[in-house]
């Protein structure tokens, strides 16, 4: 019986990890942004990757300096950035996959919030909506002027209207002034 | 008198013995040898490594607690969270193209499950943060940032939540302070 019991608790022990690991990847906001790194020749300028205990420790050094980041921090999982150098010639190659990514977002449930389409910039903003409230967010706005290319993924409890917040504490340059109603 | 030399002697004793060999390196120095190896195009020449392990932290801790200031007080209490720091800087005498360079694809951070919390390239410059975490604690960050003049590894395990919680409930005391002081 104890030897079962040590078992079973010396297994948990194994799989507990990989199982946390996993959870986030489970979670309906989250998207996997590793995929978009192949559509450019390029390795990624920017990667930000914070998620649990390191997500905590940015909540808490904003604190005293920041406290509604801190609260607003306190309340996401994971944040994901990619940015890339994106040269004219791959412009439309690259916005046609994001397009591709767009749609298999919607198939999923994700909602559309913004869409802009013009010659030098193209943005989608979707949000996952789940019992009521945001649990994820995606934001791809492809523009090859530099440093604007950037893909996003932020899961949690977001408040859309404080993404600008975000974007500046992550210096994520393209999210900086945004700001989003919390009416969609 | 000459007890008191004694004394002198045996306090020296007691806090270099441990330390013996505490203050190079090996892990930061390969490191560098990784980087060489695996980039043929590099060439690091080595300026300073220092490594301060955990006895070095302690005695450092033990004699900032025994000073009755408390800065000195605060900063035994930092060094109790931490366990060892280690920091290389290596002259750059020759250098790769810094898109190709890639350093969490070394063996070395792969096998022993570093992730990639923030990579960030300016045109000159490139930066990256390693970091483990156990028991929903970051325990480890590595920093390696590289531009065209030096190479610079550094690596801090600790309990890295609870040292930013304090540092930041001092703060926030140390602020209240100041500013109970200017009222008055």
């Amino acid at each position: 019986m104890w030897k079962r019991l040590l078992f079973c608790g010396w297994m948990l022990v194994l799989v507990a990890p990989a199982w946390a690991q996993d959870a986030i990847e489970r979670d309906p906001g989250y998207v996997n942004l590793d995929e978009i790194e192949g559509w450019f020749s390029k390795e990624p300028k920017i990667v930000v990757n914070v998620k649990g205990a390191l997500l905590n420790l940015v909540a808490e050094a904003s604190r005293y300096e920041d406290p509604e980041l801190a609260d607003l921090l306190r309340k996401l999982k994971s944040i994901q950035v990619r940015g890339f150098d994106l040269r004219w010639s791959d412009f439309e190659d690259v916005q046609r996959r994001a397009t591709a990514l767009s749609r298999r977002l919607e198939s999923r449930g994700w909602d559309t919030v913004v869409r802009v389409r013009d010659e030098e910039e193209y943005v989608d903003i979707h949000v996952r909506v789940e019992g009521g409230t945001i649990a994820g967010m995606v934001v791809m706005v492809v523009s090859p002027d530099e440093d604007e290319t950037v893909f996003v993924n932020i899961v949690g409890q977001i408040d859309p209207e404080q993404i600008g917040r975000l974007g500046r504490k992550f210096d994520i340059e393209p999210l900086n002034d945004m700001t989003l109603k919390r009416d969609f | 008198m000459r007890y008191r030399m004694l004394l002198v002697v045996f306090v020296l004793l007691c806090t270099t013995l441990p330390l013996a060999g505490c203050f190079y390196s090996r892990e930061i120095a390969h490191t560098r040898r990784d980087l060489e190896r695996h980039y043929p195009d590099a060439d690091f020449d080595q300026k300073v490594v220092v490594s301060l392990g955990p006895a070095s932290l302690h005695t450092l801790g033990w004699l900032a607690g025994l000073a009755p200031e408390e800065e000195a007080q605060m900063a035994h209490d930092y060094l109790s969270e931490i366990d060892r720091v280690k920091v290389g800087v290596y002259e750059v005498r020759r250098l790769p193209d810094l898109d190709d360079f890639d350093p969490p694809s070394l063996f070395r951070f792969e096998r022993d499950g570093w992730e990639v919390a923030v990579k960030a390239q300016e045109d000159e410059e490139i930066i990256w943060v390693l970091y483990r975490e156990q028991y929903d604690e970051v325990r480890d960050i590595y920093a390696i940032v590289l531009n065209d003049d030096e190479l610079v590894l550094a690596r801090v395990q600790g309990h890295l939540n609870r040292l930013l919680e304090r540092v930041m409930d001092d703060h926030y005391e140390l602020r209240n302070f100041v500013a109970d002081l200017d009222l008055k």
